[in-house]
């Protein structure tokens, strides 16, 4: 994985005693709440209902042994001994202390992490498939791009002050993972039809108060061009983007009111200007970043084969492994949704585990996924069910990868200062609800996804079960939505009807799984097939009467 | 109902009410707000040493029983974690998950 040059260090450093220094004054008062909230902010501190709230930036969701190590010795030290994993890659801790935090950040920028533009009209952090570069479907490795896009992205001095925040996606695989269709921009790495490699070029999509499937403004740009390219979009977005409206500034709202074609061409026009300013890196600055995510040292005997003799470690595999481009590997995904639990959160003593078990099973990487697991990439098959028994004895193989119980769900008003309703508890009474293992398994793949407002951090417009928590004059009220997903076969949930209490959305939740089972037309068939085969009436029908 | 007036502390985040002598850490310990209660919050404002300072609604008793949930989560806790809880008393929305 990429490793920090004197640049990136240097800047981070700078960016710690800068802070270390911001602090100082508030607490001395020299500087008003409203001077310092755009600064702390920029540090990826909130305010959150508890305490304040740090949300810590991991790269495409790629991870040391090393850096989780700290990640739970700072969930321990300075938080209340766990970590939130979020739909962003990132990892939020709940109960942080002003007055701790320039030394918190100085601990992540001493393993090469830190805060920077986890919040604010920024770039934020880029996001990418959690198998990137073991993958059996992918094209090429999409992390170098990412990690251009990161450099490319800090501190940039042009797009530090955006319309509205910008989230940038990239995959290397036709099987979506990282929900490319949904972000400011996404970015398919594809070869085209001389062989070349290149990136399809997704912008506007988004989820949110105003959900948008992005269009494709450019079926291929090649990889030698694509930082310069994204230069063009960002410059059109930040000239024309709202800045009157909050709610209509995100980039999609532009793309929308001007329609695809129109804003294509101003990026192209814009782009004819920037091309032959020679902004993208030079090949050698990319070969430098290519060679640090050279593969492993993949060993060419290991067995091609499992041992699936325990019922148990069977199931596993069947659900939480996935396909390695590496004969002899597999992909591993832990699961940080055991029935009943908090979708997401990882104590301090779960997140040591896994640095130990990265390091022993997994050349010392791991990988968070924007649907709040945890991934082992690079695991030998014949070391899988000893991966397995150390994960079991920590409750962290739940068998249960895009099954009923595998929720996304925001922090909800159990923790966020935007929230309106509650989206924990009903993920865990969903989760209760569906506990038999049996049972999830026959329901087969069945997304569901909770927020707890209209800012969707809990993707509930991609859920094949959405639900939106909202507050009903001094009440929480859940909408279901259905027929949503992230995936590939992108799609926009929509509202079935009339809103349920906390109670009632799960028996809901329930209604609406049995009449699926009921009218599909064989087990294979999934849900969302099933509900873009008959359409929201049956189920209307189940729920409403 | 009552009248609150609660706040964050800068230095730590922690959720303040306010005592009628300053700031305390339990909700127990909040006193309701007569007519003086606007004036108040605008020198709490005014003086910036606390974040995000607000009169809320709550029912009377001990501890007071904050009208919204989200009142009532920043009062007691995360209703997900029992372990978090702040006050002795239970979670008044405590789940049975948690």
């Amino acid at each position: 994985m990429y490793r920090y040059d004197q640049y990136d260090q240097a800047l981070v450093d700078a960016r710690v005693d800068e802070f270390r220094d911001q602090v100082k004054r508030r607490l001395a008062h020299e500087i008003t709440e409203d001077q310092f909230k755009p600064l702390r902010l920029m540090n990826g501190l909130y305010l959150q209902l508890h305490a304040y709230m740090l949300r810590v930036a991991i790269p495409y969701g790629t991870l040391s042994g090393t850096q989780m190590r700290i990640l739970g010795g700072i969930a321990r030290k300075y938080d209340r001994g766990y970590g939130h994993f979020t739909t962003r890659q990132n990892i939020q801790y709940n109960w942080i202390k002003l007055e701790q935090a320039p030394d918190l950040l100085a601990e992540l920028a001493a393993v090469e992490m830190h805060a920077i533009q986890t919040s604010g009209n920024c770039i934020r952090n880029i996001s990418s498939d959690q198998f990137a570069g073991s993958a059996a479907d992918e094209v090429a490795d999409p992390r170098p791009y990412a990690e251009l896009l990161r450099q490319w992205s800090s501190f940039h001095p042009e797009f530090s002050f955006l319309p509205r925040k910008f989230k940038i996606a990239v995959t290397a695989s036709d099987h979506d993972r990282a929900a490319v269709k949904l972000h400011d921009i996404g970015l398919q790495l594809h070869r085209n039809a001389a062989g070349e490699l290149g990136f399809r070029v997704f912008v506007g999509g988004g989820m949110g108060r105003t959900p948008f499937i992005a269009p494709v403004i450019r079926e291929f740009i090649p990889v030698s061009q694509y930082l310069s390219y994204c230069e063009a979009i960002l410059r059109v977005y930040n000239r024309y983007g709202r800045r009157d409206n909050i709610y209509k500034a995100r980039i999609k709202i532009l793309v929308h009111e001007i329609g695809a074609e129109e804003f294509t061409r101003q990026v192209e026009a814009e782009w004819a200007l920037l091309e032959p300013l020679a902004l993208d890196a030079p090949t050698a600055e990319y070969e430098r970043i290519k060679a640090q995510f050279a593969p492993p040292a993949y060993d060419a005997a290991a067995p091609d084969s499992i041992d699936r003799s325990d019922p148990d470690f069977a199931v596993w595999v069947d659900h939480n492994v996935a396909a390695h481009k590496v004969p002899g590997y597999a992909i591993a995904t832990i699961s940080l949704k055991p029935v009943g639990g908090i979708p997401g959160d990882a104590s301090a003593e779960q997140m040591e585990l896994i640095a130990d078990l990265a390091a022993k099973y997994s050349f010392d990487e791991i990988r968070v996924t924007h649907s709040q697991n945890l991934v082992l990439a690079d695991v030998r098959k014949d070391q899988l069910h000893a991966l397995w028994s150390a994960l079991a004895a920590a409750d962290l193989a739940t068998p249960n990868l895009d099954l009923v119980t595998d929720i996304i769900a925001c922090p909800g008003l159990d923790y966020c200062a935007l929230a309106n309703a509650r989206s924990i508890p009903v993920a865990q009474s969903i989760a209760v609800r569906f506990a038999n293992l049996d049972r999830q398994h026959d329901i087969g793949e069945l997304k569901i996804k909770i927020s707890g407002c209209i800012n969707a951090c809990g993707h509930h417009h991609a859920g094949h079960i959405g639900i939106l928590g909202v507050d009903r004059k001094g009440e929480e009220s859940y909408q279901l939505s259905l027929g949503g997903s992230g995936a590939e076969d992108t799609s926009l949930a929509k509202i079935l009807g009339p809103g349920f209490s906390e109670e009632g959305v799960v028996d809901a939740v329930e209604k609406v799984i049995e009449a699926y089972r009921a009218l599909r037309l064989n087990p294979q068939e999934r849900f969302l097939d099933a509900y873009r085969r008959v359409g929201a009436e049956p189920f209307k029908e189940a729920v409403y009467g | 109902m009552i009248r609150l007036l609660t706040a964050n502390d800068t230095l730590t985040g922690d959720v303040i009410w306010w005592s009628g002598k300053g700031w305390s850490l339990n909700l127990a310990d909040a006193v309701a707000l007569g007519a003086e209660g606007d004036a108040l919050l605008a020198e709490v404002v005014a003086a910036e040493n606390v974040n995000d300072p607000n009169i809320i609604e709550a029912e009377a008793g001990s501890p007071p029983r904050p009208r919204t949930m989200r009142e009532r989560i920043r009062g007691f806790g995360p209703t997900v974690r029992a372990d978090l809880a702040r006050a002795a008393a239970p979670h008044p929305d405590q789940t049975k998950a948690a």
